[in-house]
Parts: C-alpha cells; structure tokens; sequence
C-alpha cells in the first residue's frame, strides 16, 4: 500500500497547537526534521499543503519550502499546494520544471481548490463556482501541455557542434481555451518525472470530476470506509485513490484514550485513535478499499514520530510496505508510470 | 570605517558567457541539478558575497519562432534555486527576480515573506515589470502592458505586498490576534484584504531590488529599490546614473545612503594580462556569431539576420525602428557612437556579458578597478557574472576576493546573519497602528 504523510500545520486536532512542539514562526529546521523523520520511515511522500500553525489561516507557500528541503532528503517524495484557483499555468509549470530536476524527481503538485483568501484575488470573486471549476481544469491542462512541451529527446548536449537543444523535439503549445490562451513553450526542460505527480484533494462531485480529468492522485477526505468504498466505485480505476486518516497513537489503548481525552474534542473525518498494533489492523482493511492512506497526524511531531518508529517496523513485518526505498522517483514510489509527452510524434 | 563593496553574483546556468556550457570544463547536464547550485552558492558564501542573484524570463528563446538550439536554458524558476541554495547556507542572501505583470501581490507577498522565514532574513526580491511581449502570450495577453502602465501597476503591487509584509505586528504569534491586522489595501490594480498567512519576514521586508534603466525606471528604482543592478560600461556613466538615482530619491525624501547601486562586472581573470586575454579568446572561440546576432536582434526588435556580419552596427536605423529601445540596448549603441563597430563587434560583445562591463586582467588590476569605482562614486559595489560557473566564480573567490580584503574594501567575514546586515540597509519598521 501507498504511505503518504501530511503535515496539518501543528497537527491535525485543533488543539494540536498546545502539545505541539511547533516554532512560533515558521522555520527550515523544523520542516526539515519532519522531512528526515518522514523519510526514515520510508514513506512515499511527505505533503505540505502549506499550514504551519494551530488550525486556521496560517499558511505559507509551500513551493520554496519543498526546493528548500532537496538538499536534505534522498528518496522520499516532496509534495506542495498550488491554489488553482488563481494561479497562473505558466506559473505553475515554471516552478514545478525547477524543482522537479533540484528534487531529482521528487516533487508533487497538490492541486487546491477555494483555499487561501480568494478575496484578495479580483479576477477569482467575479467568477461563478462552475467556471472556477472549469478554470482549473484547464489550468492543469495548461500546465501539463507546458511540462510537454520540451520532449524528452530536447536537449542533445552536442558540444562539438554547439547545439544545446534539438528545436524539432520543442513545441510551442499554441493552447487557446477559454479562460487561458497560453503560446508556449516552456523556457525549462521537461521535468524529471516528464510530469510530477498532480495531487489533488476532495471529495465533493467537482473534486472527483476535476480528479477523474486531471490528476494523478485524489486524496479523499471521507467519514467512514463505506463512503471511501462508494468513491473508488465512482471513480473507477483511475486515478490512485488515497484516504485521508487523522491518526493519534500511544502505546496502549488507555493512553491513547487519555490523550485523546486530554486534546479534547474529536479529530475530522476519517480517524483513528489507539495503538500501533490497532492502526496496522486498520491501515490493512483501508489498503483493500483504496491504493494507500495519507497519514495526518493528530499532533506534529509526537503522532509523526510514533508512526515511522511503531507502525511502518510492523507493516515492513506484515508485508504490507516494503523494507526500504525501491524506485527512485516520486511516480515510481506510487507506481504511476512515466508519461510520453503529448507532442511526441 | 572606509565604505565597502558590495557583492552580489549572478548564477546563470552554464555562465554569462552565451556558450559557456561548450566550454570544455563544463559538464552540460549539470545545469539542472541541484549539484550545480548548492556548489555555486557555497562558493559565493566562502567569498562572503552579499547576495546571490537569479534573474527570470517569461517566454522560450526564439528565432523567428523555434527555439534557439544553440544556446543553454534559461535559469531555473528563480524561487526555487534560491531557496534550494538557501538551504545549504548560513549567510549568503537571496534574490530571486519575479514580475508584478504576471503574478498576483498576495502570492508574491507570501513567496518572498516565505522564503525569508526559512533562510533566517536573507530574502530579496527583484522587482521586474517584465518588457517581452513573449512573456504576454503566455499569460493570456495579446502584448505587454504599455510601460507607464506596468511601472504604475508595479508601483502599486510593491505597496499592497509591503502592506501584507507589515500586517503582523513584530513578534505577533498566531495566538496575538489582537496584533494581527487586515491591511485592506486597495488601488486601481488590487484590493488586498488578508489577514497574511505568517508573520512579519525577519527582515521587515525582504530587500527591494530594482533593475530598471529607462526614466520611469528610475523613477521607480527611487521609489522603492534598496539595492540597485543596472549595466554600466563607464565610470563617467556609472558616476552619473548614481546621482541622477540620488537625486530622484532626494527629491522623493529618501535618504541616498539607503539604496545600494550594483553594476554588473563580468570578469575574466588571469596569473597575467597575458594569460587572461588567453582565455578571453577561448570564450570567442565558443560561440558562433549567429547566436550574438539573434542576442542584438531580440534586444533592439531590429531583424539583423540578413545583413553582413562585417558591415557597421547600423545604430541611426536601429534608433529610429525602435524609439522604445530599453536601458541595455541604449547603452549598446551610445557605446557604438563612441567607438564604431561592426555587427561582429556588436555581437562578440553580446555573447561575452550583453551589455554589462567585462574585464579581463589579473585579480590584483582587477581589484584596483572595484577599488576606483568604489571611491569615485561610480557604484556601491558589483554584481559579479562570472562567464563559467563554477570556475570563473571559484577564481574570483579564491584571488579577487582576498586582493579586495587587503585593500580593505571588503569584508573579511559577515557581521550580521540578514541580508540587511550585508547590505547595511535599516529594518523598514512596521506600521500597524496605521492599519484598522
């Protein structure tokens, strides 16, 4: 099954923040234990959607933090939340071309939707909710013509007669839609993984519609496994389908009703609160409903911390994750096979 | 203490030199790997520069349509390697250039105020208008923006993005609510209302860079730049552009002391003169004059392609083709007015640095020259392009850098952890109580 991680801000429970050992600010150093610890549990894929704090508007752009983290981490995926909503497709290919090569292939677009202040947005309020729905689909359609349009075969490093790329393999896109004209091409090569994975969260009929035509990946916020089931049913085989599971541990069931009793509250959605034994019981029925869980820790670090160093020794042990890295890239980690670019004659 | 330089350097994949990637020390594929990049910004701190530098570009590299073959890519999306760099640093600072024509204030706002928590106050950002009508077809336009419309709208992005950077009181957590303020910042171009999603960046604001050449860009450098990159060929013009940015500050109520004005300086070092116009000819070797011809041709809109290499750069009909020349092209062809060249000329020059100084000597000739610009007023420091990367850097740390030390110019080591600090620019203090 597919393990991936997000990190809440100070963790999923809203009151995460009081026994969160989380900075007053954000840092590097803390995001990059978080990355460290991610990565020695071997986990596919650490994702930032960029909240940093206790639950609410805190966010930073989660883009320089991810090319921030290349340098200290090796095989685990680095995911990172673009707001469809307004940003711009060239944009969004630029920076994701970048990092994907500083990643070596690493890195993920979590596509989002109706997050951060749209407000400040103009162009975003005057738009009807169906014709932001369809903005970003063709957004991502943009997007992934731009990573395209430098074909594989693009750069030929001939030195002795001084051609860096081979301009047949570069395409401009010519792309003319309606909300977006776009000439292209890109001015970087194809990214590493040919594209990065597109990520996207949600469960409302849009999301799944929006899903099914663009991304790689939907991780699906549910209430319980009959609805997760209901979804994958919906969707069909495609895309990977993941649950999102708020996850409180401890080492035996009474302390971890007493934590959970002394966050007080409920975590959202799909949850699960108890030992390390319980949690791998509970990660294998869900591996047969979907492709994989991503994990969101109840409270950052201490949850994180418990899953890598208690849970994944004993899904290595029941066979249910593999005992180290096998791929080198984030497609490969997800088994999602490296696309031919659309140009490609 | 005597005044110091400044010194900033300018990451280009390859080199500044158009075919630095044939050179035969560089390993092409590296220009897309992370290597490549940590290796120059680890350099660049050993030579306790300021500040590392990435410019942007919005559109391909093209002739008439295809993309130009013979030339490396352009940089990596700016944000990214910087903030990559950053990572692997304790005190080199961080400029990355964005355009206020194609971005949205309150992403540019959280990039650079990102960037800046996560690399400890060593954030900058250049602050572009973006002049290819290129870039526009990309962005959903048919042409840019007429220019006193993007440095207007320019203007009033730079407000509303400082506006956000300011809207957490200092030392706000996200339990001080009552300390966290909507600016609601509106103008023509925007309306801002936050709150902003993190604190105030540890520098205030992260430093304000500014390239422009043209009268509204300097208009604007005055307005709003701390730190100013500009392309000077001669101390006599350097010495000019810097008055004439004083004065405008003045006559804004800025102090001249808090701006930093950085022209470019390719260097081409050598043990000897001898030896360094040695290798001056081996970049001139690299490069076929085609590509420096297309380099002309892009940056004057003027088709060259047909004419003789060997025929005079036809300045008077490139003037009146293109009456709205930018700063570069500018000096290009007042620098052909003074001293006549062909096309050829006009092209080696292109491929070698554009239009900024080159200098080819020994580290000692050449820290003499920073030296007299520095005390006569023609700049407040440089911004380095090394025409080979990791080389021509690694020269410069290793012999030009030590040459400035003991003429006493440059720092011997980092007084401070901010680019601020480096700089020697005040924290822009905040301004909350202003705010509802």
């Amino acid at each position: 099954m597919i393990l991936t991680v997000s990190i809440p801000g100070c963790g999923a429970h809203p009151n995460a923040w009081r026994y969160s050992t989380a900075p007053a600010a954000p840092s590097l150093s803390w995001f990059r234990t978080l990355t460290v610890t991610a990565e020695r549990g071997g986990l596919d894929a650490i994702l930032f959607d960029g909240e940093w704090g206790p639950a609410g508007p805190f966010v930073i752009d989660a883009v320089p933090l991810i090319a921030a983290l290349a340098a200290s981490s090796k095989r685990i995926g680095l995911g990172a939340a673009i707001a469809l909503d307004h940003a711009e497709p060239f944009n969004i290919a630029r920076s994701f071309a970048a990092i994907d090569r500083l990643t070596a292939g690493r890195s993920a677009l979590i596509a989002r939707m109706g997050t951060g202040r749209l407000s400040d947005f103009a162009h975003v309020q005057a738009q009807e909710p169906a014709a932001r729905w369809a903005r970003a689909a063709e957004c991502v359609t943009v997007v992934r013509k731009l990573w395209d349009s430098w074909e594989d075969e693009s750069i030929v490093l001939d030195k002795p007669n001084g051609r860096f790329s081979d301009p047949k393999y570069i395409h401009p896109i010519n792309h003319s839609g309606p909300f977006f004209s776009v000439r292209g091409p890109l001015n970087a090569p194809r990214p590493l993984q040919g594209n990065p994975p597109v990520i996207q969260r949600g469960a409302t009929s849009e999301d799944l519609a929006l899903a099914r035509e663009t991304a790689d990946v939907l991780v699906v916020p549910v209430n319980d496994p009959a609805e997760l089931a209901a979804v994958r049913k919906s969707l069909g085989e495609r895309p990977c389908l993941l649950v999102r599971l708020a996850v409180l541990l401890a080492p035996t069931e009474a302390a971890a009703k007493a934590r959970a009793a002394e966050l007080g509250g409920p975590l959202e959605g799909l949850s699960f609160a108890g030992t390390p034994d319980g949690l791998v019981a509970y990660l294998s029925e869900l591996s047969v409903l979907c492709d994989g869980v991503d994990i969101a820790p109840a409270v950052v670090p201490i949850d994180l911390d418990l899953l890598v160093d208690e849970v994944v020794p004993r899904l290595r042990n029941r066979g249910l994750r593999p005992d180290a890295y096998e791929g080198r890239t984030l497609r490969e980690h997800l088994h999602l096979s490296r696309p031919r670019s659309q140009f490609a004659a | 203490m005597t005044r110091q330089l400044h010194l900033g350097v300018f990451i280009y994949p390859g080199g500044h030199h158009i075919a630095a990637w044939r050179h035969p020390n560089m390993r092409a594929e590296r220009i897309t790997e992370l290597d490549y990049y940590i290796e120059a910004g680890q350099l660049a701190e050993r030579g306790k520069f300021d500040l590392f530098f990435v410019g942007d570009a919005l559109n391909a590299r093209e002739r008439e349509g295809r993309v130009v073959g013979e030339i490396a890519i352009n940089n990596l999306d700016p944000v990214s390697v910087v903030s990559a760099v950053g990572s692997v640093t304790q005190h080199l600072g961080l400029v990355a250039t964005l355009s206020t024509t194609y971005n949205e204030p309150a992403s540019i706002a959280a990039k650079f105020a990102t960037l800046d928590h996560l690399s400890g106050g060593r954030a900058g950002w250049n602050v572009v208008t973006t002049l290819d009508d290129k870039a526009a077809l990309n962005f959903s336009r048919d042409q840019a923006m007429e220019k006193s419309l993007r440095y207007e709208r320019a203007a009033s992005f730079v407000d509303a993005v400082t506006a956000l950077w300011d809207s957490w009181e200092d030392g706000a957590t996200p339990q001080s609510s009552e300390r966290i303020h909507a600016p609601n910042y509106r103008s023509n171009f925007f309306s801002v209302e936050g709150p902003f999603g993190m604190p105030r960046p540890p520098q205030g604001w992260p430093v304000l860079v500014q390239a422009g050449g043209s009268p509204p860009g300097r208009d604007f450098a005055a307005r709003i730049g701390e730190a100013i990159f500009t392309a000077q060929g001669k101390l006599s013009e350097a010495q000019a552009f810097r008055t004439d940015i004083h004065a405008r500050m003045v006559a804004r109520g800025r102090d001249p002391g808090s701006v930093k004005i950085m022209p470019g300086l390719s260097p081409i070092i050598g043990d000897t003169e001898t030896s360094a116009r040695r290798r001056e000819e081996e970049f001139g070797e690299l490069a076929h004059p085609s590509v420096g011809v297309w380099m002309l041709t892009e940056m004057t809109k003027f088709r060259l392609y047909d004419h003789p290499l060997d025929a005079p750069l036809p300045t008077r009909d490139i003037r009146a083709f293109n009456p709205a020349l930018g700063q570069n092209a500018l000096s290009l062809l007042e620098r052909a007015d003074r001293e006549p060249m062909t096309i050829r000329d006009a092209a080696r020059i292109m491929v070698r640095s554009r239009v900024h100084q080159s200098f080819v000597g020994t580290p000692d000739q050449l820290a003499d020259h920073m030296a007299q610009w520095l005390h006569e007023g023609g700049s407040d420091g440089f911004n380095v392009l090394p025409p080979l990367f990791p080389d021509d850097l690694a020269l410069f740390v290793d012999q030009v850098v030590p040459a400035l030390q003991k003429r006493g110019v440059f720092r011997r080591d980092y007084t401070g952890p901010t680019l601020r600090d480096h700089l020697g620019l005040s924290r822009p203090p905040g301004r909350p109580s202003t705010q509802i």
